[in-house]
């Protein structure tokens, strides 16, 4: 077990490598630079060619890409991501305040599905064709046919706007002697959260409720019944455990996908986050911001990858280490 | 729901199982006596008619503006008003399915198709194959949808469907490829496989003939969830301003066009038309999924 | 370019504003909202961001449009603009200028403090001229604001002197008064220029190097200044709050605490309404709809900005038909302008017919009505200069199919629908105007800085520009400025509209322009030539559309912006 984790953390960093690489190529095939907004439209600088070129050979954007990698590695052993183009900062402060941010709100999602995801998938599968299998059914699949940013709106519209229960931006409130208190910061994630998680959850339930009527019809849940234990206890001993094993491959890559997918709901909540750094980072061909966020993107990406399949491997002792 | 109508419906045509009637043949009866199933067969289907068929329902061009009556209310000549360019609503309403269907069809194709091919290998084989296959999919789940497709505007320095329906194609199989080769992992090690392959099943046939009907149910969510996400995705792209030109006409669009407080709150019928039009089509895919899982599933026939 | 995706091409506008902007920050003389109740003094009013705003809050520092504005809060300038535009007192409130025009004598307001209670003094003044020049700021910092004292004597060419140094034009003549001397007379030097002269508090920034000013703690967070609301918390993306300065040189304000926030232009209507926000510039579209929320009062004032349509003159392809004026004007006959305006901002702009919006106190009226919507013109122009119709569209003089393309920004659907629109008007008249796919804008400033042989795919594009307070033409419009290469290229020197041009730019400044009579007379003839040779097809300048709450009293809103938030006052209760 332990040698199997070692191997595939070394296993990273090919991936890793491969996936800079790719980034790095990308990156500067697209046009234009970071200081070309910088400098282009101040008039009162005559000559922005040569501040550009200047700006670029501090950055060291005039070395050849290979070159350029290198450096990036090098600094990056040093613990060095780099300054950010755009805002003159250390790429590390930036990220120091936004992923702690998406870490929050990802996980507290991750949570929210879980707790009421495969609950209500299990019973669904339980009482198929009932009235809670039916109108859960329905009701999730309406939830994970609209997109999730229309439901933050209604969310807000809801919760902050009419009835005045929760804020509607922010991690924070601001000027309040509570602000940053655990209370008021729970009390800001729970709208985001619940946007992020809702459609999770529609999927969630309907991948339990698929996978437990599978298992529902194998062989040894049969045994079982026939032995006559009691089905409270089928349930849990023997269906769930083997149930929920797909849950958790997919489980270990949504942590990815919650922070790429959470762009849009930072904007609508004003939740400072990976998302937003990120795209803006495109945008502005801010190198070393995109950089450093693709690199943390894939470290959780292949991290969740990785846990997954350990999961995957201690929950099911029929698969093997390989 | 579909599936117990589907299994009552497989117990009552046990009795009447006649000998010569071949598997396809049973399933697809049991799937048409699922009315769900053929409920969302026939929805997607008139979907389908209304957006190919679009002007034979409207007279106006999804292209054509009127900048002298735009953002008009509903009226007898415009029954879904106009939007911010003069365009009729009700007749992009019917041509944005155009744009949204693709990215759908797209979606749930590669998702399924290339998602169980990849991953059924991947997983069926295990071993320095499943290694590779998988680190390679890694690689590929680390562009998502929005950076990869903000990559590739910049770097080829366009937009449209034929880069959207690209980056949908290139995104789309991945996750389900590592997620069906953790449903074949679990497979592989079932009894009723390592029994065929014991009995000298050839490898192809084990997938397709042994494996490939256990996975309908799991690939039924992922396909109907694949759909409703990329065609989300599309709203979603619209709404941070990286989406289709204005001159096309798309469900995504229209819904993040209207998807604004005020618009919400006192134009409904701005985003009520392709918000149900987008909730019909994913509604029908997933009762299709759901009758092709009830009718093929073998577990649900003993 | 407001509103709704604004997510990204607002860095469109941001640049722009905030290289124009001047800092004349807060002024004006009375309440525009009729109060007839008692004034209130206290209450939080929030205002907000649309994105996110940058954390370096030292005068002239931060990129960002937004930071800039939350900064203007807390630092007064030496002179403000008032609502009509004109120079008034702030921290100066007495100033002279020698006969020859070249030293300025300013005086400080012996009740200017601090918000911490101590007295503003020459001291401080210094620092902020010696910071605008220093090394630090304008090379390592990349600062923008450091032409503003360029003039100065004994600032050298390059711009800057070292960290400390103070220019030789600078003279402290007492604890309140000091004078200003230039290398050249300007009649522009004091608006565009020495009234941005911002205080800085020597009492704690004197004491830091200025290579270490950027990124202090009194950077990411003053908590002391001249303006009327000081700093008292910032949360990095989120908002800034801040409070009353009791010290106000301009007043104490009535309202305790002014918080700005950043929310989604998607859902600020809904903040607004609820009363979460007291504030905000809505999008004219909705403005009809807001109207009819019962908390809510709505305000529109022109912008000093416009958007316009821009050629290209030196492209290889089509440059030598893009180049003809009467090109140019039929193109300007060709757009429904006030039908643009109508659909594009429900009705709230105006057109532009020249280089200065009409609510601009330079403004020459005798622009008004010129080019009006007329396809015939424009159809008769277009055949004067040879362009005939072939199949349906018109091809160049030679022949040659005519066939310019729009390139765009992304991000915007305002931006899209006006290219739309312009492309449908465009088609009416026989030309085949195609729109390139929206690209980035930084793109599209890439294009066009490095566009000296017209040989980028860039033809036609889109952009706006935000004026500051005085209208001084250099920087922009002069053959030789660095702007015009950019985004008009009106630079061949042997055209005589040109010469012109650039004869009467310098003439708007020189010793005469100290008469003001001289210099609206000059302004005049150039926006009459402007007007007629139209280096660029402007468009319309869209309004300001402002919701805010009904217990909000005494704003002064003006195409400046948003005035006196110190005699702004919250009512309690409805």
């Amino acid at each position: 077990m332990v040698s199997y984790v070692i191997r595939r953390l070394l296993g990273l960093i090919p991936t890793l490598f491969i996936i800079t690489v790719i980034v790095f190529s990308l990156m500067h095939l697209m046009p234009g630079n970071a200081f070309q907004a910088l400098v282009g439209l101040n008039p009162h600088i005559k000559d922005a060619a040569k501040v550009i070129a200047q700006r670029m050979a501090n950055s060291g954007l005039n070395l050849s890409w290979p070159q350029q990698y290198v450096n990036w590695i090098v600094n990056l052993l040093h613990g060095n991501l780099g300054t950010s183009f755009e805002f003159q900062q250390p790429v590390t402060t930036l990220i120091g305040t936004a992923l702690p941010n998406t870490v929050t709100l990802a996980l507290t999602a991750e949570l929210i599905i879980l707790i009421i995801g495969i609950p209500i998938g299990v019973f669904q599968a339980n009482r198929v064709n009932k009235g809670f299998d039916i109108s859960t059914s329905l009701f999730a699949v309406l939830l994970y046919s609209v997109p999730g940013f229309i439901f933050a709106l209604f969310l807000i519209f809801i919760f902050s706007f009419t009835l005045n229960w929760l804020p509607s931006m922010g991690t924070v409130t601001a000027a309040v002697p509570w602000s940053g208190d655990l209370g008021d910061r729970i009390q800001h994630l729970i709208l985001p959260a619940t946007a992020l998680a809702l459609p999770s959850v529609a999927y969630y339930t309907r991948l339990m409720r698929a996978n437990t009527l599978q298992v529902f019809f194998q062989d040894y849940v049969r045994t079982a019944r026939a032995k006559g234990l009691r089905s409270g206890r089928v349930l849990f001993r023997h269906v769930l455990r083997n149930a929920i094993i797909p849950i958790t491959t997919q489980f270990g890559f949504d942590i990815g996908g919650l922070v790429g997918g959470a762009v849009i709901l930072e904007q609508i909540f004003t939740w400072p986050g990976m998302g937003e750094l990120t795209i803006n980072a495109n945008l502005n061909r801010d190198y070393p911001v995109i950089l450093a966020t693709t690199l943390i993107f894939a470290v959780m990406v292949l991290l969740g990858n990785l846990i997954a399949d350990i999961l995957l491997a201690s929950m099911d002792p029929r698969v093997r280490y390989n | 729901m579909a599936t117990s109508m589907a299994s009552n419906a497989g117990i009552k045509s046990r009795g009447a199982v006649v000998k010569g009637k071949s598997p396809s043949r049973l399933a697809f009866e049991r799937f048409m006596r699922n009315p769900l199933a053929v409920a969302g067969t026939v929805i997607l289907l008139a979907i389908i008619f209304v957006t190919v068929g679009a002007p034979l329902f409207t007279h106006y061009s999804p292209s054509a503006m009127n900048i002298m009556n735009t953002n008009a209310p509903p009226s007898a000549a415009h029954p879904l008003g106009t939007d911010q360019s003069g365009y009729d609503n009700l007749t992009r309403l019917l041509y944005g399915g155009r744009v949204d269907l693709t990215v759908a069809f797209s979606a749930g194709v590669m998702t399924l198709v290339i998602g169980t091919i990849y991953g059924g290998i991947s997983g069926f084989f295990g071993g320095w194959i499943d290694n590779l296959m998988m680190r390679f999919v890694d690689v590929m789940l680390n562009f998502p949808f929005v950076v990869f497709i903000l990559f590739l505007e910049a770097v080829f320095n366009t937009s449209g469907e034929l880069l959207l329906i690209t980056v949908v194609v290139l995104t789309s199989w991945p996750a389900s490829g590592r997620f069906m080769r953790g449903v074949f992992i679990q497979l592989r090690e079932q009894d009723f496989v390592i029994g065929a392959t014991t009995i000298g099943a050839g490898t192809w046939r084990t997938i397709f003939r042994h494996m490939l009907p256990n996975t309908v149910g799991t690939l039924s969510v992922l396909v109907s969830f694949a759909v409703a996400g990329y065609v989300g995705l599309e709203a979603a792209l619209t709404f941070i301003g990286l989406g289709l030109p204005l001159t096309v006409a798309s469900w995504g669009g229209m819904l993040s066009d209207a998807s604004n407080y005020t618009a919400m709150t006192t134009q409904p019928y701005l985003w009520l038309p392709p918000a149900i039009m987008i909730v019909l089509t994913i509604l029908s895919v997933n009762f299709i999924g759901d009758g092709l899982r009830d009718a093929f599933d073998p577990q649900m026939r003993s | 370019m407001k509103r709704k995706k604004a997510l990204f091409s607002a860095a469109a506008v941001m640049t722009l504003s905030t290289l124009f902007a001047g800092f004349g920050g807060i002024g004006g003389a009375f309440a525009a909202t009729a109060h007839r109740a008692p004034i209130v003094n206290g209450g939080t009013m929030v205002q907000t961001f649309p994105t996110a705003f940058g954390l370096n809050f030292i005068p002239f520092l931060s990129t960002s449009a937004y930071t800039a504005q939350a900064t203007a809060y807390s630092f007064d300038s030496i002179l403000r603009f008032n609502r009509k535009d004109q120079l008034s007192a702030d921290i100066v409130n007495k100033w002279s200028v020698s006969p020859n025009k070249l030293t300025y004598t300013f005086w400080i307001n012996p009740k200017a403090r601090w918000s911490n209670g101590t007295y503003i003094t020459t001291a401080d003044i210094k620092l902020g001229v010696d910071w605008l020049l220093s090394t630090s700021y304008n090379k390592t910092d990349g600062g923008a604001y450091g032409y503003l004292l360029s003039n100065v004597a004994g600032v050298p060419k390059s711009g800057y002197l070292p960290d400390g140094q103070t220019p030789s034009g600078f003279k402290i003549l007492g604890p309140r008064e000091f004078s200003v001397t230039l290398q050249q007379a300007d009649a522009a030097a004091l608006p565009a220029g020495l009234a941005a002269i911002t205080p800085l508090p020597a009492q704690i920034l004197g004491k830091i190097p200025m290579s270490k000013w950027k990124g202090s703690a009194f950077d990411l967070h003053p908590w002391v200044g001249s303006g009327p609301f000081i700093t008292t918390s910032v949360v990095p993306g989120q908002s800034i709050t801040q409070k009353a300065n009791p010290y106000y040189v301009l007043g104490r304000p009535h309202i305790a605490q002014n918080v700005w926030k950043v929310i989604s232009v998607d859902v600020v209507n809904g903040d607004l309404a609820s009363g979460q926000v007291t504030i905000a510039g809505i999008h004219a579209i909705d403005a009809a709809q807001m109207k009819k929320v019962p908390n809510l009062n709505l305000s529109v004032v022109p912008t000093n900005g416009f958007d316009y349509l821009g050629w290209r003159l030196n492209n290889a392809t089509f440059g030598s038909v893009f180049s003809q004026v009467k090109f140019r004007q039929a193109v300007e006959y060709a757009l429904n302008r006030p039908a643009m305006i109508k659909a594009l901002y429900a009705g709230y702009g105006t057109v532009e017919n020249g280089p200065l919006p009409p609510i601009n106190f330079w403004y020459n009226k005798a622009l008004n009505g010129t080019y009006a919507y007329n396809p015939a013109k424009a159809n008769a122009l277009l055949n004067s200069i040879g362009m005939k119709i072939k199949n349906g569209w018109r091809t160049m003089p030679n022949g040659q199919p005519f066939t310019p393309t729009l390139t765009i920004s992304s991000g915007n659907a305002t931006i899209q629908r006006q290219a739309d629109f312009i492309q449908h008007f465009l088609q009416a008249v026989h030309i085949n105007l195609k729109i390139n796919p929206p690209i980035n804008f930084n793109t599209i400033l890439n294009q066009l800085n490095s566009d000296a042989n017209g040989k980028q795919p860039i033809q036609a594009f889109l952009l706006a520009w935000s004026l500051s307070n005085d209208p001084d033409p250099r920087g922009l419009w002069r053959s030789t400025d660095n702007l015009n290469t950019v985004t008009i290229d009106w630079t061949n020197p042997k055209d005589p509209a040109i010469q012109l041009n650039d004869k009467l730019i310098h003439e708007s400044h020189g010793m005469a322009a100290y008469n003001i009579n001289y210099r609206i007379a000059t302004l005049n003839k150039w926006q009459a030539l402007l007007n007629q040779q139209l280096p660029e097809n402007f468009l319309f300048d869209q309004s300001t559309v402002t919701a805010y709450n009904k217990n909000l009293h005494g704003v002064v809103f003006t195409p400046y912006g948003n005035l006196d938030p110190q005699k702004w006052w919250l009512s309690t209760g409805n």
